[in-house]
């Protein structure tokens, strides 16, 4: 048998949209798919190609910063720093607990959240060190789970999920948490609106949880000070709870899944399906931060390569294109 | 349901037969096709049953490390669809539904075999066919130590005890290792002198170490009781994946505990078997989150407990044979996280009983099969077998309809357990036909299965997975195997090989964009094969086994990109043993090669297996 050494890719990617392929756990085959948004061409396991090794296990989120690209791979434990063109590697922070989501405060000083872990990891991208962490109050390690971050001004706040039902503010000067508010059973995700609320949604946990167990939420979280503003209990055809919160290009429309695509004003208190129910669960979703158009991620049977569909803003249907393993999560890289 | 059987009935009493002795010993076995594994192959394996299958069969069995989870795979249907009996007790788990083969050892079994398709309908849930195992006493005191690469240690005894009417034994067996082979891991690059390499790793964290206490014993004559026992402790670290970039101290480690008893009594064609099996499965996830600061995330605990029994009878009369059966089984399972104190609690009740009746002309026979199947849902099973045979040549031919009820997690796991699941259920078929030509023992069989309600687990938006009925699976293949053994002058040779070509197919689509339809199922390979020969000279053995599997591809749409396919490998073992006549005992020392090409593979993604390595082993056999 040829055992497949891999050689290494020299291609420059002309691409706008980066789709972050979970693959299947603990089977380290996680890859990134780029899209370009003007001609629709696609390209495939472009870190593998281009560094001629494997991305890892579970790409669970990907972040444009500085001119860099990041990519956090959870159960491989490591953040990898790639060229934004040539997607070939510059460095790598290891050893990591359970990395979900790394947010930059500067070229020199990142959040990095974990799962499994009470503290949130301070790196120094620069070096690609570790130099200290943030104890969460209240979080223990076997439940303990930091998620998305979204910064207003010198506070990044973070959306408490597994096992946890807060939203923690950090006070980046002193990088301590300074506020907790519950926002109900697990909130997912987070994104900040054109006056600077926070909005989350929660899946409510499951039937049995030693945690709880309630209907997924829609909540409206004010920042000064830190509390849920409004809260909505939503019913789904399904009952798969809520996830992917994102708002659009102006930052006055929220979109997020709860079986269907769903979308609300953000003044407004009931949201409506844009894109219906269509018999799979989507994984993903992301708005062009340019166009507002929706992209939304079907995994399929989840061991396959996965599809996003591409909507206009008014969830008009404009195209589909294939991607890898669980597409879960998204990055924009308009330079 | 009276009317079903009387049509039966009917039907194969419209037949007409002949002599009785051969009905009595064939009658029970007429049209199924039963691989059995050469008893020599069991005595000098040293290792688990998965490596026993993998040697001499050509089923694919699918190891995620040296000592790690191996499922066998049977006619391209799934680890859960294979159901494992000992001494007629079924030890499938019924938490998983699946049996990891790792954990058996070969050092109690006496025999073993390989039914598949309609051939196990008997055995309830097996879908793709049944592992057979018995234990019966061994005859011989016998102590064996095996020494190997990676610090393999495995020490074994048989004690036989013998009275006038009665035999017991006792066999032992303990067996470690630190399986810290050296890989060069083609998944990560590192900067070295200026160039990004693949580097040269070790597997992290694959030690392991089992212990193993079996009782079994005959008593009496008029009515046999054959008793058994096994204690089993398996502890093992679950190894590091290839893409794992952690560097702290960490705990990821499986202990699984397992007790099995039965008791069998057999008188003339009655039998009556009654068992119970225990397991404990302990999981702990421990990792380091700060310097000195080690946490535990997850503990947790899956007991298993069933008690089982089952009655089988028979009678022959006028060229007929009538084989009635009936098993009960009632299985128990808690499982329950120690961190999240999360878990479920939950009883299984399944019971089955068979009428079999068979007819026997002059060279050929049938028999048809109806059994009622009751365990959440009720559900008739029917199956029909026919076999003729010449002096030389013999015709198989069986069809059943079967159904697998999902297992508890299936059903109850938290989170993600669906108690609205249906049983998986399909048509399986076969014809084989063998010839004895000289010296050689031919054999092809074809096969087709229709499968529908497969049970894949999927991931939820939540963070969990649940599992849910969505695909149809259509199997097809063919299986050849020959044999032959003689002598060449005063050398003595042996060879057997077996090669399967297997089609596993997804026929139904999940949704319009679904790519996974006429493709094969993941981690099936379409060929596989192992050829074993082995050439004796006076008490010097020499013996060869060559094993290959198709490439695999990981992706149900079978894409073939760099993560959507493991590629083909070919292993190869070679041994030399050397007997001596002692008076009073014998002994035997062999060496082992394994891996021989030192072929660079993985059976799964991410999941490295050793090169190259060395066992030898010291037989003591007390006459």
């Amino acid at each position: 048998m040829e055992w497949p050494y891999r050689d290494e890719e020299l291609v420059r990617h002309d691409y706008n949209l980066l789709v972050c392929n979970e693959g299947n756990f603990q089977y380290g085959n996680a890859s990134i798919s780029l899209f370009n948004t003007q001609n629709g061409n696609v390209e495939q396991e472009v870190f593998n190609k281009a560094n001629g090794m494997r991305l890892g296990d579970v790409c669970q989120s990907a972040t444009y910063a500085y001119g860099k690209l990041w990519l956090v791979v959870n159960n491989s434990h490591v953040i990898f720093c790639v060229d934004t063109k040539t997607f070939q590697e510059l460095g790598r922070i290891e050893d990591l607990v359970s990395p979900r989501y790394i947010h930059f405060l500067s070229e020199e000083k990142a959040y990095v959240t974990n799962l499994w872990s009470e503290y949130i990891d301070i790196v120094n991208p620069k070096t690609f060190q570790k130099i200290g962490a943030i104890k969460v109050p209240g979080q223990v390690a076997s439940s303990g789970s930091t998620e998305q971050m979204v910064q207003i001004g010198t506070k990044v706040y973070v959306n408490c999920w597994s096992y946890q039902n807060t939203v923690i503010s950090i006070d980046t000067n002193t990088d301590e948490v300074s506020e907790s508010v519950e926002v109900g059973i697990q909130p997912t995700s987070l994104c900040k609106d054109k006056d600077n609320n926070l909005w989350t949604v929660t899946d409510g946990g499951y039937e049995g949880s030693w945690y709880g167990h309630t209907a997924p939420s829609l909540v409206k979280v004010g920042i000064e000070p830190l509390r849920v503003v409004w809260a909505k209990p939503l019913s789904g055809e399904e009952g798969w709870g809520a996830s992917e919160i994102q708002t659009n290009r102006t930052g006055d429309t929220v979109f997020f899944i709860h079986d269907a695509i769903k979308r609300m004003s953000i003044y407004d208190t009931v949201p409506e399906n844009i894109i219906p129910f269509d018999n799979t669960i989507y994984y993903g979703l992301t708005i062009d931060p340019k166009t507002s158009d929706i992209y939304v991620a079907d995994a399929i049977d989840y061991v396959q390569p996965g599809i996003v569909k591409r909507y206009k803003s008014n969830g008009e249907f404009v195209s589909s294109f294939r991607v890898g393993i669980i597409p879960g999560a998204f990055c924009w890289v308009y330079e | 349901m009276n009317r079903l059987l009387l049509i039966f009935w009917l039907l194969a009493n419209s037949c007409f037969a002949s002599d009785l002795p051969e009905i009595i010993c064939w009658g029970n076995r007429v049209g199924r096709m039963v691989e059995d594994i050469d008893s020599s192959a069991i005595e000098t394996n040293t290792a688990s049953v998965a490596d026993l299958l993998k040697q001499n069969t050509a089923v694919f069995v699918k190891s995620y490390s040296r000592s790690s989870l191996s499922t066998i795979s049977l006619r391209g249907m799934g680890a859960t669809h294979t159901v494992a009996e000992w001494n007629g007790l079924n030890i499938t788990d019924p938490m998983t539904g699946m049996v990891d083969f790792s954990t058996i050892p070969t050092v109690g079994i006496s025999s073993c075999s390989v039914a598949k398709g309609a051939s196990a309908v008997n055995s309830t849930g097996a879908l793709g066919g049944v592992v057979a195992m018995f234990s019966n006493p061994a005859d011989k005191l016998q102590a064996s130590a095996t020494l190997g690469s990676y610090s393999l240690q495995t020490y074994s005894l048989k004690v036989p005890i013998k009275t006038k009417n009665s035999r017991h034994s006792l066999s032992f067996a303990y067996s470690k290792a630190e399986n810290d082979f050296h890989f060069i891991n083609i998944d990560k690059k590192i900067l070295t002198d200026g160039k990004r390499i693949h580097p040269v790793e070790v597997n992290r964290h694959g030690a392991y170490n089992s212990i193993d206490g079996l009782y079994s014993g005959e008593i009496g004559t008029k009515i046999l009781i054959r008793p058994s026992l096994w204690w089993s402790k398996f502890e093992r670290n679950l190894p590091c994946l290839t893409v794992d970039y952690a560097k702290s101290d960490f705990i990821n480690k499986q202990n699984d505990l397992n007790l099995r008893s039965s008791v069998r009594f057999e008188k003339n064609s009655f039998k009556w078997i009654i068992g119970a099996t225990y397991s404990d499965i302990h999981y702990i996830y421990a990792r380091e989150v700060a310097e000195e600061d080690m946490h535990t995330m997850q503990e947790s605990d899956a007991y298993a407990t069933t008690y089982q029994s089952g009655v089988d009878y028979f009678k022959v009369f006028d060229n007929h044979r009538l084989d009635v059966s009936a098993n009960l089984l009632m299985a128990r399972a808690q499982s329950f996280n120690r961190v999240n104190h999360d878990g479920y609690s939950a009883w299984q009740f399944s019971g089955t009983q068979s009428t079999k009746l068979a007819k026997f002309w002059n060279k050929c026979s049938s028999s048809v099969l109806l059994k009622q199947q009751w365990g959440g849902y009720y559900r008739l099973v029917p199956a029909a077998f026919f076999e003729a045979r010449t002096k030389k040549s013999t015709i198989k031919s069986s069809v059943s309809y079967n159904y697998k009820y999902p297992s508890l997690n299936d059903l109850y796991f938290l989170p993600g357990g669906n108690p609205d699941l249906k049983a998986e259920h399909g048509w399986s078929t076969d014809l084989s036909w063998s010839r004895k030509i000289s010296f050689l023992q031919l054999s092809t069989t074809a096969h087709y299965g229709k499968f529908e309600d497969w049970i894949q687990w999927l991931p939820t938006p939540r963070g969990f997975f649940t599992p849910r009925n969505i695909k149809s699976v259509r199997t097809t293949g063919i299986e050849m195997s020959a044999s032959a053994n003689g002598n060449i002058k005063k050398v003595k040779y042996k060879c057997n090989c077996s090669l399967s070509l297997t089609s596993s197919v997804n026929t139904k689509a999940y949704s319009e964009y679904d790519c996974s339809v006429g493709k094969q199922l993941p981690y099936v390979p379409v060929f596989s094969g192992v050829l074993n020969p082995e050439l004796s000279w006076k008490d010097i053995t020499l013996h060869y086994s060559w094993q290959s599997f198709s490439k695999r591809h990981t992706m149900s749409s079978n894409d073939e990109t760099v993560l959507g396919e493991l590629p083909t490998y070919f292993m190869s073992n070679i041994s030399l043993s050397k007997k001596w006549d002692l008076g009073k005992f014998n002994l035997s020392i062999s060496g082992a090669v394994k891996n021989l090409l030192d072929e660079k593979y993985v059976e799964v993604l991410s999941r490295p297996m050793p090169g190259r390595n060395y066992e030898f082993t010291a037989k003591v056999e007390i006459k």
